[in-house]
């Protein structure tokens, strides 16, 4: 007869067929009724040397389900460790896949786990190339004048903040742990108010304009710490923001003072001319800003909660010019108040504040290292020997 | 580093391109504004000059809520910012300013003379004449009345053959049937004086006066500086006509000698029909003209509610030919309703201030119309009607050497009225 089997392959059949026969008692055991009893009986035949049980045991159970995302990072750390020890690179990385998959910021440590794990581990990583986030809070605006175009020689000019509001969503691009980059879109609503007094001796403008725009935030930001739980964060980035709408509430105060019989003034008599205007036709559809922003990101599991603040500096005019005191075709009064309300707009940029509150999901993208970042365990490795 | 590069190129071009455009934006005052003069009341723009310093100098009147009237005098750059404001009112009496006009001074540099009526009750006023500093103070007052019973000055001249003044306007005289408007002029002579170098002294000097029911409103008056006999003074008025009986309104021009005599009158145009009226608004001495004594004269005419703007231009006495006029008189074609307000001279043509009537909400509002015309008077470009709600009364239009364009306005906002002041680019346009 024939036997294709040479004698080195008897030799080593025996002790596999004898380690075969106490799992195959050992797997008689487990029914995977109770995921925590069959990983610790794996573990057991794991501790015990019986290597080639450990993955028939568990990868069976873990098909049929049961387990939890903590006791399938231990399942899948002992069938790593185990297709380490028989040396079968294939299953050890593809389990360590399944492993960071499970838990992406699972990291094997010098002490904590053996030493080809920690190899391992250093040929993967699981850290997100893409997040996304969903963003919202409060803005404040307020404009920077670069050409007062006054109408009434001497009168005063005094801008304040208005409030505002934004929310939004985008895309962050992790270039490395502490570098990313991050793209967004967001409604954004703001205003600001005017008050010009000294005009025409008593009388006053008083107005607000509120400017409804889609923001688009490009930001580059550096991580000033890495894997914390507080990760504080710097940005800067330009802003493009696309005006919808804007409409201006202008009112014009004709006060006459009242004197008593002695001649002192006593107060005034008030008329007040106001109209709404909607003003997006004389600013500027596109406006661009340059921001920078600080920040402090809170993890939460696997995501992150964060609070910024940003401050964006307005780098162009947003009034139009060909429209600053008619429509161009004449001074439409719907539209434009420089002759019936004796108001033309300064030229002015907008800087303004945000204070943003928002989640972030990671997505974490499990993958093999193009090279091993493994020259700090060996340094580690050669101070300890 | 690829990325942080973009950014920074980025970043830089777009800090480059607002440095350059805040260089333009500051550029667009001194292009186009609008600007407001006023106080507590109510303010109504009288007239303004283009001074010698290339600057402006505004005349307007002011009314507080209690009734006073008086004038103020305020200096402007023509990007529009406000060099001084002097209020030359007299709070014991009530004061109307009519007219201004820059003067030269014995002691070199230049004031101002500002024509106004002292308003005693409604229909007794006094002419007078103010002289002031070149920075606007009060320097000496002239009285040049005639009747004293309803005096009301319309211009001041400067005569530079004897550095006086010459003042026009109009008086009632009281007639066996009741009373009618005449035109008169005065002469103010100077008198050397330490204190601005200049005095005017009153010396009633002559009228016009058609007799029968006729009426004058006097409009202007120039000086001939080419003639001193029987043609030393052009003097322009609306009349309705030397005691014809009718209403027939006319543009009037008369020739004065040197005693301020008429020695000449002419109807322009020749045309009775009494449904016709012409009214006479401004007039214009064209500049650097070959003929010395050419005039643009503009007004209204007025069919029933129809208003349309009045042009012509006469060598002193003589219309030039306009074969495409009839009676060589031309009506500026606009539709709708505009009066002729006031006319200046760019290359080839001129700028047109005309007065729109706008109907709305049932009310008819003034609102300003500027238009383009050729030499000929024919438009060159389409009307700008600048809108508002409101009344803006057009008064009076100048341009400059760079041909930008400058118009003083009456503006109701809401329930008061402010001077404006409105500069627009050669286009007539609020942009560049």
């Amino acid at each position: 007869m024939y036997w294709p089997f040479g004698r080195r392959f008897l030799i080593g059949l025996i002790p596999a067929l004898v380690m075969l026969g106490f799992s195959g008692k050992t797997f008689a055991q487990t029914d995977c009724a109770d995921p925590e009893v069959t990983l610790k009986i794996a573990s057991e035949e794991f501790e015990k040397g019986h290597f080639f049980s450990v993955p028939e045991m568990v990868i069976a159970c873990v098909t049929k389900g049961g387990f939890s995302r903590q006791q399938l990072e231990r399942v899948y750390v002992l069938l790593v460790q185990t297709y380490l020890i028989l040396e079968d690179q294939a299953n050890a990385e593809a389990y360590y896949l399944k492993l960071l998959q499970v838990n992406p910021e699972y990291e094997a440590q010098l002490g904590r786990e053996p030493v080809d794990l920690v190899y391992l581990s250093k040929r993967f990583t699981a850290t997100p190339i893409f997040s996304w986030y969903a963003t919202a809070g409060t803005s404040f605006v307020l404009p920077k004048v670069i050409v007062n175009n006054f109408t009434v020689n001497n009168s005063n000019q005094k801008y304040s903040l208005g409030f505002g509001w934004q929310f939004g969503g985008g895309i962050i691009w992790h270039q490395s742990d502490r570098l990313s980059a991050d793209v967004s879109v967001s409604f954004l609503s703001q205003s600001y108010l005017l008050k010009e007094s000294n005009f025409f001796n008593n009388d006053e403008i008083q107005l607000t304009e509120r400017l409804n725009s889609l923001s688009i935030p490009v930001t580059f930001s550096y991580m000033l710490t890495k894997n914390k739980k507080y990760k504080p964060y710097v940005g800067t980035g330009v802003t493009i923001n696309y005006l919808v709408g804007a409409n201006q509430n202008i009112s014009l105060q004709n006060r006459t003072p009242l004197f008593d019989t002695n001649n002192d003034q006593v107060g005034f008599t008030s008329q007040q001319l106001s109209r709404n205007l909607q003003v997006r036709d004389r600013r500027e559809p596109l406006n661009f800003q340059i921001h920078v922003t600080a920040g402090l990101k809170y993890k939460y599991k696997l995501n992150y909660f964060f609070a910024e603040v940003t401050y964006g500096l307005g780098l162009i005019n947003v009034v139009k010019r060909n429209t600053l005191i008619d429509n161009g075709k004449g001074n439409n009064t719907s539209t434009v108040p420089s002759f019936s309300l004796a108001h033309v707009d300064d030229y002015f940029s907008l800087n303004n504040a945000q204070i943003n509150m928002g989640f972030i999901k990671p997505l974490y993208k499990p993958r093999k290292l193009k090279s091993a970042k493994t020259k700090r365990v060996t340094r580690e490795l050669n101070k300890q020997s | 580093m690829k990325i942080k590069s973009c950014y920074f190129i980025l970043w830089l071009l777009l800090t480059a391109t607002s440095c350059f455009e805040d260089s333009q934006l500051k550029q667009d005052q001194q292009n186009f504004f609008v600007r407001y003069l006023g106080s507590d009341g109510n303010q109504t723009a009288v007239d303004f000059e283009l001074l010698e310093d290339g600057n402006l100098v505004i005349l307007y009147n002011s009314e507080t809520e209690n009734g006073e009237k008086d004038f103020y005098l305020t200096k402007f750059s023509q990007d529009g910012i406000e060099i001084w404001t002097q209020n030359l009112g007299n709070p014991s009496r009530a004061e109307v300013a009519k007219d201004v006009i820059e003067i030269p001074g014995n002691a070199g540099g230049y004031g101002f003379a500002i024509g106004f009526d002292v308003v005693s009750s409604p229909t007794s006023n006094a002419m007078a004449v103010l002289i002031t500093s070149p920075d606007g103070n009060k320097a000496k007052e002239a009285v040049a009345a005639f009747t004293g019973f309803d005096d009301r000055l319309k211009s001041v001249t400067y005569n530079p053959s004897d550095g006086g003044l010459i003042v026009t306007g109009n008086t009632r005289i009281v007639t066996q049937t009741g009373s009618r408007i005449q035109s008169v002029i005065s002469r103010l002579r100077p008198i050397a004086d330490s204190n601005f170098g200049f005095y005017a002294q009153n010396e009633p000097w002559g009228r016009v006066d058609f007799g029968g029911g006729a009426e004058e409103d006097v409009i202007a008056l120039f000086v001939n500086n080419n003639v001193t006999g029987n043609d030393a003074f052009h003097w322009f008025m609306t009349t309705n006509e030397a005691g014809n009986g009718t209403n027939d309104f006319n543009f009037y021009t008369a020739a004065l000698d040197n005693a301020g005599l008429v020695s000449n009158g002419t109807i322009l145009p020749n045309e009775t029909a009494d449904d016709t009226n012409d009214y006479l608004n401004f007039v214009l001495k064209e500049p650097d003209s070959p003929t010395p004594n050419l005039y643009s004269l503009i007004g209204t005419n007025t069919i029933g509610n129809s208003s349309k703007v009045q042009v012509i231009k006469i060598d002193f006495g003589n219309i030039v030919s306009n074969p495409s006029a009839p009676q060589n008189r031309r009506l500026i074609n606009i539709p709708g309703n505009y009066k002729g307000i006031g006319l200046s001279k760019i290359p080839g043509g001129y700028w047109v201030l005309a007065e729109k009537q706008v109907e709305t909400v049932g009310e008819l509002v003034a609102n300003i119309g500027l238009v383009k015309v050729n030499d000929l008077f024919e438009p060159i470009d389409n009307v700008r009607d600048l809108q508002s709600e409101f009344n803006v009364n057009p008064i009076k239009i100048l341009s400059n050497a760079n041909q930008k364009v400058f118009v003083l306005s009456t503006a109701a906002l809401g329930n008061q009225q402010k001077v404006q002041i409105i500069k627009l680019n050669r286009q007539g346009q609020f942009s560049e």
